[in-house]
């Protein structure tokens, strides 16, 4: 069984988001989304490296991959702030789970000339039984900050805050307690004149602004924290996290409910969520394993 | 959707219509430019059809649908085809000239399938391992899906003088210059 690409910039309606492309299994038993979302300046390509190729490689995956439709979102990290961003995300989930646009999956029947055959081939619809969220660093704190609000206003977001009830969030080096270089970037940084002009681009983007200065990462974790104690059956409001140990960019650390991995050696920042031949944790890790 | 109706849908169609366009302009850079995307479609279908990505029975039905005639109004009209057209020789006219110019090397395929032989017989890669490199040939069809077709502006090897000197058979600058912009060059 294979994915097929298709392009999803227009998944949201009223919201263009450029470079967004779903990998839709052929599987007709196929009953699980798993939504990417990408880091600070990271794209849906370049952030998930291999996961699209080595998905449909035999003998290197989970066998859920197989039933999985994958979509990768992408977004201005830089200039959106993440609120912003985290309201794209839930926008995504209503739109995507349980049941997926149809037009990701036929072909419009109004296009002239195309041959039966190849009409013929369109996938069949798929309805979804679970969700899964995965974020590499900014997207982690995007999915915290979605899911805050999302549980915050439960009553007038009732839909989306139940679809999320049961969504399992596995985070990947998450920026979710904020931005804190340290060796080569720390130590480049931490000359004056560079960290001068450095500081002043990166305030031009509000969501680094906030990683930066974590006063609203800190009061996320402070609401996470407490809803989790308060209501223990939701399951966004738990996240399991994977951090490489040479990772030099985020502050380590997570939410009280948190379910942290060991830290993976030799991974840093970038490389943690890059499966390849030598290293297939991200495969299983994307999956809940 | 399917691989190969989002190809067809975002990628050979919009080719075809960009041909069509073309046909009625007087503008001979536009039509080239055309022909030259519609044709590299072609080649996206025929690795496809190597490497496995589309099965050759609905690789063929592409091509019927779309290509054939394309290849077929390369030939010269009947009444002026050449004595000496035969198995071994085709009878150019201008447009098949600049597209062999262009796409040097895939002469034998433009000249068999303007003869009308399977446009999926000739010029195989023979690849080892050619399921493998089924991955790389989606991101091809995802990308040229995505912006080969989207914009008016001439591409970047149509801009290129030395890839113009070359192909209108002007000698280099620098004697045997090769334009490295290529599409032939660059992927194959």
């Amino acid at each position: 069984m294979e994915h097929h690409l298709a392009w999803t910039d227009h998944l949201i309606p009223a919201q263009e988001l450029p470079g967004s492309y779903a990998l839709l299994s052929e599987n007709p038993k196929t009953d699980a989304a798993i939504l990417f979302f990408h880091g600070f300046l990271g794209d849906a390509h370049g952030t998930w490296l291999n996961f699209q190729s080595m998905i449909d490689t035999d003998g290197t995956t989970a066998p859920q991959w197989d039933r999985s439709d994958l979509f990768f979102l992408q977004y201005s990290s830089f200039r959106e702030s993440i609120s912003s961003i985290a309201s794209i995300a839930l926008e995504a989930v209503d739109h995507l789970f349980p049941i997926p646009p149809r037009s990701l999956f036929e072909m419009d029947r109004s296009i002239k000339g195309v041959p039966d055959s190849i009409m013929r081939l369109s996938l069949r619809p798929h309805k979804y039984k679970s969700l899964i969220l995965v974020a590499h660093s900014e997207g982690a704190a995007v999915l915290r900050r979605a899911v805050e609000i999302a549980y915050k206003n439960r009553k007038q977001k009732k839909k989306v805050s139940t679809k999320l009830r049961t969504t399992e969030l596995n985070l990947f080096a998450p920026a979710h307690l904020g931005f804190e270089p340290k060796g080569w970037i720390g130590a480049c940084l931490s000359i004056s004149r560079i960290e001068q002009v450095a500081i002043t681009v990166l305030k031009l983007s509000r969501a680094f602004v906030e990683m930066k200065e974590k006063t609203a990462l800190l009061s996320t974790v402070k609401n996470t924290d407490q809803y989790a104690r308060d209501d223990s059956d939701y399951k966004a409001l738990r996240a399991r996290v994977l951090i490489g140990k040479e990772d030099d960019i985020v502050v380590r650390g997570e939410f009280a409910y948190d379910t942290v991995l060991p830290e993976e050696p030799d991974q840093d920042h970038s490389s943690i969520c890059k499966p390849r031949v030598e290293y297939s944790k991200p495969l299983l890790f994307a999956v809940g394993k | 959707m399917h691989t190969l109706q989002e190809f067809v849908v975002k990628g050979v169609v919009p080719a075809a219509e960009q041909l069509k366009r073309a046909e009625n302009l007087k503008d001979l850079t536009a039509k080239r430019g055309a022909s030259t995307t519609f044709f590299e479609s072609f080649l996206l279908l025929h690795m496809g059809a190597e490497v496995g990505t589309f099965t050759l029975e609905l690789a063929r039905s592409v091509f019927s649908s779309y290509y054939e005639n394309f290849f077929q109004s390369l030939n010269p009209p009947k009444e002026r085809l050449d004595l000496f057209s035969n198995k071994l020789q085709v009878s150019d006219t201008r447009e098949s000239s600049e597209l062999k110019g262009t796409f040097p090397n895939f002469r034998v395929l433009i000249e068999q399938t303007m003869r009308g032989q399977d446009a999926f017989a000739f010029q195989r890669n023979e690849f080892r391992g050619a399921n493998s490199l089924r991955p790389i040939l989606q991101k091809f069809l995802a990308h040229s899906t995505r912006y080969c077709f989207r914009s008016s502006r001439p591409k970047l090897y149509e801009r290129c003088p030395i890839y113009e000197r070359q192909r209108l058979g002007k000698p280099m600058a620098r004697g045997g210059l090769q334009c490295r912009t290529g599409y032939g060059r660059r992927f194959w």
